[in-house]
């Protein structure tokens, strides 16, 4: 098991270097650079840039130089003193802009994951055990109904209905009165008073879908022999169904929780902006649509490690859960 | 009551889109403690569901429409399990405690999850007071009971470390742990090769004697009964159509569908005497020449992406078989017969060895010498029949896309020829051309075989490789199958090869026998006198595993396999 695990890690490393180096040319793809777009803004706004001024921007910058030079500066500076780089749109450094939102990212993420797999599992097994009985009608045409609105829509939904019946604002995650103050206890509260629209939307979408792979998986699995022979020995239904079918129906589960991590941070940007979320997405898309290069760069770059942690967290998890793969 | 379980006038019905299924018509059973109750059926006899009754486990779309269902608790009153609910605390007792149960798939029948100790501990915990520590002690002593080797080390394995029989002989001390009256035994052999299979037999016997447990063991195979069962009741449509003492529905059946049943089984002939001989080949000449056939499978690579370890599937194997002939290549899971048949198909390549074949315009091919488009082309001449009609046929293509599309895949283009084909060799395998437009599901396992067949006829190949094909039917199907398979071959001048791990299906049918092991050919006879005079001890052990459907010679060879037992343990 150890081995596995260190076979894993150790083959995380030329992963990492292969997406570095994708990442950068990634960035590099599109036309023009962030000098192109800060001198078609500068112009817009009335300035006259001429060719010498537009190199001297493009030298300021450091966007002169060979690509190879670029690319060693770039991650070197990450790998060496953690630095990457300023972003030249805020014309601040890389790392602060993105952990000051990291943290809230991470909260609501994992809150709303947290809360899909508490919806979505017992629903999914309820509706397996008890299939086309009415509240596996009723549960199924909920999951329909939440996999097809939108999770823009609902929030929105439940900011008017927030605002016209209770009188009470829904966007962002503080109320403006403690937007800049500095952390305390009231602070805290006013945070959970709006945390749960977030949460509650990203985790109604994300159940309904859930719980029909969680009843589809319980479905073929309590079909299985095992099952049969569980309840021959005399174990009572609801031990028989959570502590054998259950576990194996899980499995497709957490071998995807990986996945969650990259996607807590890139995902979800309609909502986030909707709601006004002061999370990583609506900063990324900003990011890419003005070629803010360094900005982009460590966002892909720590989306991408994120995907990797999180796949070695899931083979772990699978490793210790199912003894199938531990004694392959 | 005397009884440890008796079923009385058992009714249950499906209630289905298209109507109801009456699918236990009125079945009376009961078993003494200690006694063998054999229940032979086809499939859908409503065998195994009146099994479940006695567990309350039925399928919740079942409904009981009539009887009772009695059986005797540990405290000796008695309980119509009908009566309680599901999940009853009673019923829950029953389960594991007074009733143990067995089934057929050892490969799926015991949970991914948890060790087979655990598994087993879990079933002490429900239905007896031991503390931890004697219920792990009563687990070991269990496992040395069903003669699991190293009992301790396998406590902490999961099923999927265990071979089939390793695992059988673990569902069956799980069935026993609790000491139950009844033991409930769902085709437990019928998944596994003939020498694992006597050798279940063998334990579910000396443990039934040795508790005194009563026994209902249930199985479409009339040798299994005949070694195990003192009574038999046979069962057709939901009923039971004949029950009485084992030798006399042997020797003296009642009812016309025992007497059916039991002259469609394919007998082996016995010792000494010579099997009826099948058609000689056409010709002497081979149409598939193996020689020196070895196959490799990696199994590991090290970080280079080089191969570590390597399996030797097929070792150095080299057969003729002759145009016309049927050849039958025996052996148990994991001998490399399949490997075999790939190989000649073109699904592998080859680690070394070659492969020779003559076409039907006697023109001579090395296949282990050809590649691309000239191989395909040849493949036409190969064909193969799998061993599960169900899963064997794309369920959504119709009749005729499945039997023209080797035509198709051949570059054929002209719709009203592929029609005509298909339609023609649906006739010469027995079913209507208006099955044509039809999907695989509208059929039976044994129609369904039947458009197999046809598939394989298409491109009307030289050899056709069997691969099991009749050993997923009833038997009264399966003989059926075979006639169909020796017309065919009189007709359309075919070879065929023959893999089965059951000795019995091939022994009327093949000209000669090869016997696989462990990836070696180690006898290949002409069929009658590989059973007159076997050379090889693995082909020995085969013959004296195989079940015989004679209760009498059954017992006599038992009797003698223990006397020479006792005889090399005093010498």
């Amino acid at each position: 098991m150890g081995r596995l695990i260190l076979d894993r890690i150790l083959w995380a490393i030329p992963t990492l270097i292969a997406i570095t180096i994708a990442t950068f040319v990634i960035i590099q793809l599109p036309p023009g650079d962030f000098a192109t777009a800060y001198i078609a803004e500068l112009i817009h706004n009335g300035e006259t840039v001429d060719d010498a001024e537009a190199a001297r921007i493009r030298t300021e910058f450091g966007l002169d130089r060979p690509y190879p030079i670029q690319f060693f500066d770039w991650i070197g500076g990450i790998v060496l003193r953690g630095d990457f780089g300023i972003s030249f749109d805020w014309q601040l450094p890389v790392s602060d802009l993105i952990w000051e939102r990291l943290g809230l990212t991470l909260l609501i993420s994992t809150l709303s994951l947290l809360l899909t797999w508490a919806i979505a599992i017992p629903i999914g097994v309820y509706s397996a055990t008890r299939q086309y009985s009415i509240f596996d009608h009723v549960f199924t045409v909920l999951g329909f109904l939440g996999r097809g609105i939108p999770d823009f829509l609902l929030a929105l939904i439940l900011m008017w209905l927030g605002l016209v019946y209770f009188n009470f604002h829904v966007g962002g995650l503080h109320s403006p009165e403690f937007r800049d103050a500095p952390w305390s206890f009231a602070k805290f509260l006013d945070l959970l008073k709006h945390l749960w629209v977030p949460v509650f939307v990203l985790a109604t979408g994300g159940a309904a879908g859930l719980l029909r792979i969680m009843r589809a998986n319980m479905l073929e699995e309590l079909g299985k022999p095992y099952v049969e022979t569980a309840y021959a020995q005399g174990l009572p239904e609801r031990r028989v169904v959570w502590g054998y079918p259950v576990r194996v129906a899980l499995n497709p589960f957490i071998s995807t929780v990986g996945w969650a991590l990259p996607a807590l941070i890139s995902g979800d940007v309609i909502t986030a902006v909707v709601l006004n979320l002061p999370t990583t997405g609506p900063l990324l898309l900003r990011a890419l649509q003005n070629q803010d290069m360094y900005l982009a760069g460590g966002f892909i770059l720590i989306l991408s490690v994120f995907t990797i942690i999180g796949t070695l967290l899931s083979d772990i998890l699978l490793v210790l859960t199912d003894p199938r793969i531990r004694h392959a | 009551m005397e009884n440890i379980v008796e079923i009385e006038d058992l009714r249950i019905e499906f209630h289905l889109r298209d109507g109801i299924v009456n699918a236990v018509n009125g079945v009376t059973l009961a078993v003494k403690p200690g006694e063998v109750l054999g229940v032979v059926g086809e499939s859908g006899s409503g065998k195994s569901l009146s099994a479940r009754a006695i567990m309350n486990l039925l399928p919740r779309t079942a409904k009981v429409t009539s009887g009772r269902v009695c059986v005797q608790r540990k405290d000796g009153s008695v309980l119509d399990v009908l009566k309680q609910g599901r999940e009853s605390r009673a019923m829950r007792e029953i389960r594991g405690g007074q009733v143990g149960m067995v089934f057929q798939e050892p490969m799926t029948a015991l949970s991914p999850m948890h060790s087979i100790g655990r598994q087993i501990t879990t079933t002490l915990s429900l239905h007896t007071d031991l503390s931890r520590t004697a219920q792990r002690d009563r687990a070991l002593e269990l496992l040395d009971l069903v003669l699991l080797p190293d009992p301790r080390a396998m406590l902490d394995k999961y099923a999927h470390q265990l071979s089939g029989g390793m695992r059988q002989r673990a569902m069956i001390a799980m069935a026993l742990s609790c000491n139950p009256a009844l033991l409930l035994a769902d085709e437990p052999t019928t998944a596994l090769d003939v020498t694992t299979e006597a050798q279940i037999l063998e334990l579910i016997r000396g443990l039934q004697e040795k508790f005194r447990m009563g026994v209902i063991f249930i199985t479409h195979n009339f040798g299994v009964v005949a070694e195990l069962a003192d009574r038999v009741a046979v069962m057709r449509t939901g009923e039971v159509v004949e029950e009485a003492g084992l030798e006399e529905v042997f020797y003296a059946p009642r009812h016309a569908y025992t007497q059916r049943l039991l002259s469609l089984i394919p007998r082996l002939p016995k010792a000494g005497a010579a099997p009826p001989k099948p058609e000689p080949p056409l010709s002497q000449e081979p149409v598939i020449d193996l020689r020196g056939l070895t196959k490799d499978f990696t199994v590991s690579k090290d970080w280079l992406g080089r191969p570590r370890d390597k399996l030797r599937a097929v070792d150095d194997v080299s057969f003729q078989i002759d145009r016309g002939e049927t050849f039958g290549l025996l052996g148990e899971s994991g001998s490399g017969k399949s490997t075999v048949a790939r190989c000649i198909l073109g699904a592998y390549a080859p680690t070394e060895g070659s492969i020779h074949f003559r076409d039907r315009d006697n023109r001579k091919h090395v296949l282990t010498e050809l590649r691309g488009e000239r191989l395909r082309r040849l493949r036409q001449h190969f064909q193969m029949v799998f061993q599960d009609p169900y899963s064997s046929l794309n369920p959504r293509m119709t009749v005729e896309q499945l039997i023209g599309e080797p035509l198709v895949n051949q570059g054929e283009t002209d719709a009203r020829l592929i029609r005509s084909r298909a339609a023609e060799l649906l006739e010469q395998v027995g079913l209507s051309t208006a099955m044509l437009s039809r999907y695989p599901h509208a059929f039976s396992g044994g129609q369904r075989q039947r458009v197999s067949i046809a598939r394989a006829l298409c491109t009307n190949p030289s050899l056709v490789v069997l691969d099991e094909s009749v050993s997923a039917l009833d038997v009264s199907i399966a003989a059926q199958i075979i006639d169909l398979l020796r017309d065919l071959q009189a007709r359309l001048k075919l070879t065929y090869l023959f893999i089965t791990h059951d000795l019995s299906m091939i022994a009327n049918f093949a000209n000669r026998i090869g016997v696989m092991q462990r990836g070696r050919m180690v006898e290949i006879s002409e069929t009658q006198r590989f059973f007159s005079e076997p050379r090889h001890p693995y082909s020995e052990a085969l013959l004296h595993a195989v079940p015989i459907p004679d209760p009498r010679l059954a017992r006599e060879r038992r009797r003698a396999k223990l006397a020479s037992f006792r005889h090399s343990a005093a010498s």
